[in-house]
């Protein structure tokens, strides 16, 4: 698994949410490169590469999206309906990650084709887990796609 | 009482004389007894006296020298003085026969009595020697020897016998003293003989003179007695006789009249006598014509006449009875007059009567006929009993009575005198029998025959009475009785067969008829007749006295006898409404009752009938209370739809006629007056795009019986109201449709309510997931970099370990500010301030000096409108509005090289907008409705909760405010408007408003 090919794009307004998520995936095998965007808005710059993204190599696509619910301006919901409503990006793996429980949002998540859903605090134990076997087939594949390509 | 009385005095009279005779023999033979005791007296003091004469002379005859001689002894009878003494009282004794003893009596010195001498020879047993004492001397002799006066004493008792004594004193004249005393004996019996004899003769003497003289006296007393009794008797009689009678002289002088008379006349008994008799008699001056006592005067003959007296106002019969003197003359006469009127009148009614019993023989109807019982031949008979044989009465007269009656008919000799003599009908008895007419026609006849004696001979009255025709009438009444009985029995049934009360009453109120019912229902009486002759009162007083505890259990009687009044006074039928008590339960009555005539149109009655209305109008009340209820109900029902908002409706299949209530009216916004519900018009009514609902319902309910519908009604001012319904078939009982019955609610302002409540409910779950996230947070950041730090205290790394620290030291604070304005939003509204007045200025300007410090450091222009505006409300709730707004500002200035905050108002009134404007970063438009809620934050970076905006939203709301914000983009600046009706001083505004 080559992880300096691919990122993981993470989407968190909550830094101290951010440094936990990083350390989380620092003690992981997951090697790939972590972008972090403070809120919603930011998230779909940096993925349509537009406002603050909009230079080229700013905002490599990434291979998987951890995306906090709870975001200021846009929320993370209303982030995730326009990925998979977009025909390029809905193939980029999004895994939920959030302090809610409720299984309102849980359903909601999948209903907006959530690749994954994990509530806070993390378990890493689990998150390291879930990185491996569905982040690894999700980055395994994205990087398979990218040599077909 | 007056003959009773004149008998007792007739008694008295007879007995008087009688015992009257008794009374003057017992005074004679006491007179009797007295003259001879008197005589006898008389005689023995004329004797004494006589006695004493001779006994005086003898004393002087003898010696009183000789007595002195005397020794009165023994010796005595040689003195010659004795002898001489001796032979002179012999020689008296002799010479006066009846003097049975002479003697000489001596008073001795001692008292004693001694006899000297005395005139029997020594050879008589009653000689008495010479000084023999006499023992039994009596006081009176005593006496004598005192006084020496002489004395003739007796009758004394002695041994001799019993002798009247003449003593008589000899006297010495020389000494004047008593010698002796000279004693002369006669028998006591001669004495009494002679006596007797003397005083009979002398007796006798008075007897021959008196004794013819009393009877004489007294004869004659009877006598007079007698004629006065006659006389008495004679006048009573002459007064007690009825008629008037008055004796009359020649000159018509009233001589006597007697009390019948006077009293008549009215005169006294003076008065009347010595006046002329025509004067009072008949008021004339001279005798009238009539005048009988002058028809006697003439002739000396009794006369008499019937006269009638207007003076005495009556009849009179009047005799007069000549009076003659003895020597023959005519002297008078007596005058009788007999009142007659009685007989006059009794005659005359008498000769009335036979007038009219010969009238009514006459003139009756019936047949009568007299016949000889011998015989058998009429007598006698009237017109009535020629016309119903049709034969003349003189040809009756005289025919036999067996002509009357058919030959063949047994009444012929059925009705013969003789047969009802022999059978001793003769007190009469009415039997049916036939006539024959001169024409040969049979006639049913009842006859009443009777025998009685008229004149020495038995006669025969029958009555014939023609019953041809009442026997044909009677038979014919006879049917029609049968009918009418039968008819009574038909109506009697059928009356009481009925459950109504039937009566009938005479005008007395009593019943003459009661139908079963009545009798049950009403008066309680025992059977149909009971009521009959009986009055309403019997009844009712029979049925209270059953229960007097009760003094309501049977109050009808009274009234019905009101309503019977009624009818009988205004003589016309009526229809009461009887209401009373009867046998403890109330009772109801529907009377119709009128009055009863007879034919000739007088009124007999009443008749009633009654129906127990009782039930009815027990059923009328329940329905009127019903319809109380009902009416009660309605005006619920009406007040309930109308603050209930729920109106209903129904839809008559038959005539497609829509009803509505009242409140359906309002719902539609219409009137009445100007709309007619009907399937069409309501249309006009729904909203456009609800119609195909409403004929969606319409089918439903058609085909299912039932529907509920919801769509929006456009009224006719544009407001739109959303309604509910339901709809229901309503069908008869064969199952047929008849009716579609539904109610509608307006909805509107449940709807909106809802939708509020969708609101409220939203931002609630929006608020409990974002404070339950929003806690989360820092708990997750705290709890992992726990995690952490054990991690790196166990890794011994110094430096992460700080930041670990630092982590959890962030996450805390934010923790404790999130919940540090968690309760300050839930103070909004819970806790309350005193409202107090304040004005807009003095509100700006004290929030100014609070936020004074982070507006200084970046140095913002702020401009404050003047606004005469003044607030009576929480005052420190609401400088927080601006507080937060200004913060806010400054917060969101963003990189403005020349900040600039304005604090304004805009309008007037409850529509007054404050605003707070700043020349900041703006808000892009999509986030102008987001930036209120709970926890938004725009900019992450940004200090704060998010809970700013949400605070002062509220407080505005609890003003009955509202907040929005203006901004023309990112960069451009934002304006916050809000405004705070219910915190306006709004007293004069809310005056403008009204």
């Amino acid at each position: 698994m080559n992880g300096e090919s691919s990122v993981i794009l993470l989407v968190e307004d909550e830094p101290a949410h951010a440094e936990i998520v990083q350390r989380t995936l620092r003690v992981s095998s997951v090697t790939n490169r972590l972008m972090y965007v403070p809120d919603g808005q930011a998230a779909l710059d940096y993925l349509f590469r537009r406002g603050a993204y909009a230079a080229p190599g700013l905002s490599p696509r990434p291979s998987l999206i951890l995306l906090d619910l709870c975001l200021p301006k846009l929320d993370g919901l209303e982030v995730l309906k326009i990925i998979k409503a977009d025909s390029d990006l809905s193939s980029i793996p999004v895994i939920v990650l959030t302090a809610s429980g409720s299984r309102q949002d849980k359903e909601l998540a999948y209903n907006h084709h959530a690749n994954g859903y994990l509530v806070k605090p993390l378990d890493v134990l689990r998150f390291v887990n879930l990185l491996e076997i569905h982040g690894d087939y999700w980055l395994s594949w994205n990087r398979n796609s990218l040599l077909a390509c | 009482m007056r003959e009773r009385n004149g008998t007792m005095t007739g008694k008295v009279l007879q007995r008087l004389p009688r015992w009257g005779s008794g009374l003057i023999m017992a005074f004679a033979l006491i007179a009797l007894a007295a003259g001879f005791w008197w005589g006898v007296s008389y005689h023995d003091r004329k004797l004494r006296v006589k006695f004493l004469d001779n006994a005086r002379m003898v004393s002087r005859a003898i010696d009183w020298r000789l007595i002195r001689e005397l020794s009165a002894s023994e010796a005595d009878l040689l003195s010659p003085a004795y002898r001489r003494i001796k032979e002179q009282l012999t020689s008296i004794h002799q010479a006066a026969s009846n003097n049975r003893f002479v003697y000489l009596l001596k008073q001795k010195s001692d008292g004693t009595v001694i006899i000297l001498v005395d005139s029997e020879a020594p050879s008589s047993k009653d000689y008495s020697p010479p000084g023999q004492e006499y023992q039994e001397v009596s006081p009176a002799i005593r006496q004598v020897f005192s006084d020496n006066r002489e004395a003739a004493v007796g009758p004394v008792n002695d041994r001799w016998g019993r002798w009247i004594s003449a003593v008589i004193p000899v006297v010495d004249p020389e000494t004047g003293t008593t010698v002796a005393l000279l004693g002369m004996d006669i028998d006591g019996r001669d004495w009494n003989r002679d006596l007797v004899q003397e005083t009979l003769e002398s007796m006798a003497l008075i007897l021959v003179i008196v004794l013819p003289l009393s009877i004489y006296v007294i004869q004659r007393r009877r006598i007079e007695q007698s004629l006065r009794m006659s006389r008495d008797e004679w006048q009573n009689t002459f007064d007690s006789m009825p008629d008037l009678i008055a004796i009359l002289d020649t000159d018509y002088r009233i001589v006597r009249a007697n009390r019948a008379m006077r009293q008549k006349l009215g005169l006294e008994c003076g008065a009347i006598v010595g006046q002329p008799c025509y004067r009072y008699m008949h008021h004339l001056d001279a005798p009238p014509d009539f005048c009988p006592h002058a028809k006697l005067l003439k002739d000396s003959a009794c006369h008499a006449e019937e006269v009638q007296l207007p003076v005495l106002n009556g009849d009179y019969s009047i005799s007069v009875t000549p009076l003659h003197d003895t020597a023959g003359t005519l002297t008078g006469s007596i005058h009788i007059a007999h009142d007659i009127t009685l007989r006059k009148r009794a005659e005359e009614e008498l000769h009335d009567s036979e007038e009219r019993y010969r009238m009514l023989f006459n003139e009756a109807l019936i047949g009568i006929c007299m016949a000889d019982v011998e015989t058998g031949v009429i007598i006698d008979c009237n017109q009535a009993m020629a016309e119903l044989t049709g034969r003349p009465i003189a040809e009756l007269i005289g025919a036999h009575q067996s002509s009357l009656h058919p030959p063949q008919e047994s009444s012929s000799l059925l009705f013969s005198p003789t047969f009802l003599l022999h059978k001793n009908e003769a007190t009469g008895t009415v039997l049916s029998g036939q006539l024959i007419t001169a024409s040969g026609e049979i006639r049913e006849v009842e006859i009443k025959a009777r025998a009685f004696a008229f004149r020495d001979r038995q006669v025969m009255l029958g009555t014939f009475n023609d019953v041809t025709e009442r026997n044909r009438a009677e038979v014919a009444l006879r049917e029609s009785k049968e009918h009418y009985k039968s008819l009574y029995r038909l109506i009697r049934l059928m009356c009481d067969n009925v459950p109504d009360l039937i009566w009938a009453k005479d005008m007395d109120r009593r019943y003459i008829f009661a139908n079963k019912t009545m009798c049950e229902i009403l008066l309680g009486a025992r059977d149909t007749q009971e009521p009959i002759g009986r009055d309403d009162t019997f009844f009712s007083e029979r049925e209270r006295g059953r229960h007097p505890e009760e003094p309501n259990w049977h109050t009808y009687g009274e009234i019905c006898a009101n309503t019977d009044l009624e009818v009988m006074t205004s003589k016309k039928g009526g229809r009461f409404e009887d209401l009373g008590y009867v046998k403890g339960q109330q009772l109801y009555l529907d009377v119709s009752k009128a009055p009863f005539w007879d034919e000739e149109g007088a009124m007999i009655g009443t008749v009633g009938c009654g129906r127990d209305v009782t039930k009815v109008k027990q059923l009328e009340q329940e329905h009127k209370k019903a319809e109380e209820l009902l009416r009660h109900n309605e005006e619920h029902l009406r007040r309930a739809e109308e603050m209930g908002h729920l109106g209903h409706w129904s839809l008559d299949l038959k005539t497609s006629e829509q009803t509505w209530s009242d409140e359906m009216y309002r719902i539609y916004g219409v009137t009445p007056e100007e709309f007619q519900p009907g399937y069409e018009s309501i249309f006009q009514l729904v909203h456009p795009d609800d119609h195909e609902a409403r004929i969606r319902s319409y089918v439903t309910v058609r085909q299912e019986g039932k529907a509920n519908f919801e769509y929006r009604v456009v009224r006719p001012d544009g407001e739109q109201r959303i309604i509910s319904g339901t709809a229901e078939m309503q069908y008869d009982s064969s199952g047929e449709a008849q009716a579609m019955f539904g109610t509608v609610l307006d909805i509107t302002e449940l709807r909106l309510k809802e939708s509020e409540l969708h609101r409220k409910n939203a931002e609630m779950e929006r608020f409990t997931y974002t404070v339950s996230h929003d806690l989360r947070s820092p708990l997750v950041t705290i709890k992992t970099f726990l995690g952490f730090l054990e991690q790196d205290l166990a890794a011994d790394d110094p430096e992460r370990v700080t930041q670990d620290i630092a982590y959890i030291h962030g996450a805390a604070d934010k923790m404790r500010r999130l919940l540090d304005d968690l309760i300050e939003m839930s103070r909004v509204g819970r806790i309350v301030n005193i409202p107090t007045q304040f004005s807009f200025q003095e509100l700006v300007e004290q929030t100014l000096v609070i936020v004074a410090g982070q507006i200084t450091t970046l140095g913002v222009d702020v401009t404050i409108q003047q606004a005469e505006l003044s607030f009576f409300a929480d005052r420190a709730r609401l400088t927080e509005i601006w507080q937060n707004l200004l913060d806010n500002a400054v917060k969101y200035m963003g990189n403005q090289p020349e900040p600039r905050i304005e604090i304004g108002v805009s309008g007037t009134g409850r529509d007054t907008v404050f605003f707070v404007r700043d020349n900041g970063i703006g808000i892009a438009p999509q986030h102008t409705e987001k930036i209120f809620r709970l926890f938004e934050k725009l900019d992450n970076k940004s200090e704060g909760t998010g809970l700013g905006l949400t605070l002062v939203k509220r407080i505005v709301e609890m003003n009955g405010g509202r907040i929005w914000v203006e901004s023309d983009g990112e960069g451009q600046g934002a304006c916050f408007r809000f405004t705070l009706p219910d915190a306006l001083m709004m007293n004069h505004l809310t005056i403008e408003k009204e």
